[in-house]
């Protein structure tokens, strides 16, 4: 896909999740250019966690999701990190929603259960999905130190 | 006067869908009908794969989760005559 393309798909994506976000407690610092992060809070201790969401592709293919220190945007931090179910820190997440889960595993890519869905609003998708985690305590588990 | 609504206006908003489902519902419909009706209009299914993965989809109002399918509308509305909700996929590692 073309880079300006994603990046105008984006935009218009962000908007939303700006307005949804609000409801959510979240602060959305982007577009810029492809790169978009959410500060949202986890419900269980109220620790807040950055994510950084780089969509060169988007919407059509998997984008990088991963926590960054606050001030460096350093994904490599390991506080910035939570130990939630599926996070690796400091290196990726697992699951079936962001680049790095489905450059390990290939096979979710094909299957129905699993596969990118690039319909309606991804950014949102994913982010609602990331909140829900981390306001799950039996897969949260703080703040990884 | 205005002639009081009998019915309970439903939306349910999925990122991962074009639209939001909207259906009007007698307050005694239970969440789990309407889960049951918003799964099928967005063409999705909760599944389990041979190693206990399981792919789950839960309902919230606002940034609260409702665990509780069995309870009615209106019980879920607080009387009101809308409900807004929203489902999001969960994904539960085996």
């Amino acid at each position: 896909m073309d880079r300006l393309q994603a990046e105008l798909n984006l935009a218009a994506d962000v908007a939303e999740v700006q307005r949804h976000g609000t409801d959510l407690g979240w602060t959305v610092d982007g577009p810029a250019e492809i790169d978009v992060y959410i500060t949202m809070t986890s419900h269980v201790d109220s620790e807040a966690y950055v994510i950084w969401f780089h969509c060169p592709g988007y919407p059509d293919d998997p984008f990088s999701v991963k926590p960054v220190d606050p001030e460096s945007k350093d994904p490599s931090v390991a506080r910035a990190w939570s130990r939630c179910d599926g996070f690796r820190p400091p290196n990726d997440l697992c699951m079936p929603l962001c680049a790095e889960g489905y450059a390990l595993h290939p096979e979710w890519r094909t299957d129905a259960r699993w596969r990118w869905e690039s319909k309606g609003n991804p950014l949102l998708r994913v982010a609602e999905e990331l909140q829900a985690r981390l306001d799950d305590p039996t897969k949260y588990h703080g703040r990884n130190e | 006067m205005s002639k009081q609504a009998s019915g309970i206006d439903v939306g349910v908003t999925y990122a991962g869908a074009e639209k939001p489902f909207k259906m009007e519902y007698d307050p005694d419909t239970t969440l789990q009908t309407v889960k049951s009706a918003v799964m099928e209009a967005f063409g999705l299914a909760e599944s389990t794969d041979a190693q206990g993965n399981q792919t789950v989809y839960r309902l919230y109002r606002g940034g609260d989760r409702l665990d509780d399918l069995g309870q009615t509308l209106d019980q879920a509305s607080k009387n009101e005559h809308h409900l807004q909700l929203r489902l999001v996929r969960e994904v539960i590692a085996g």
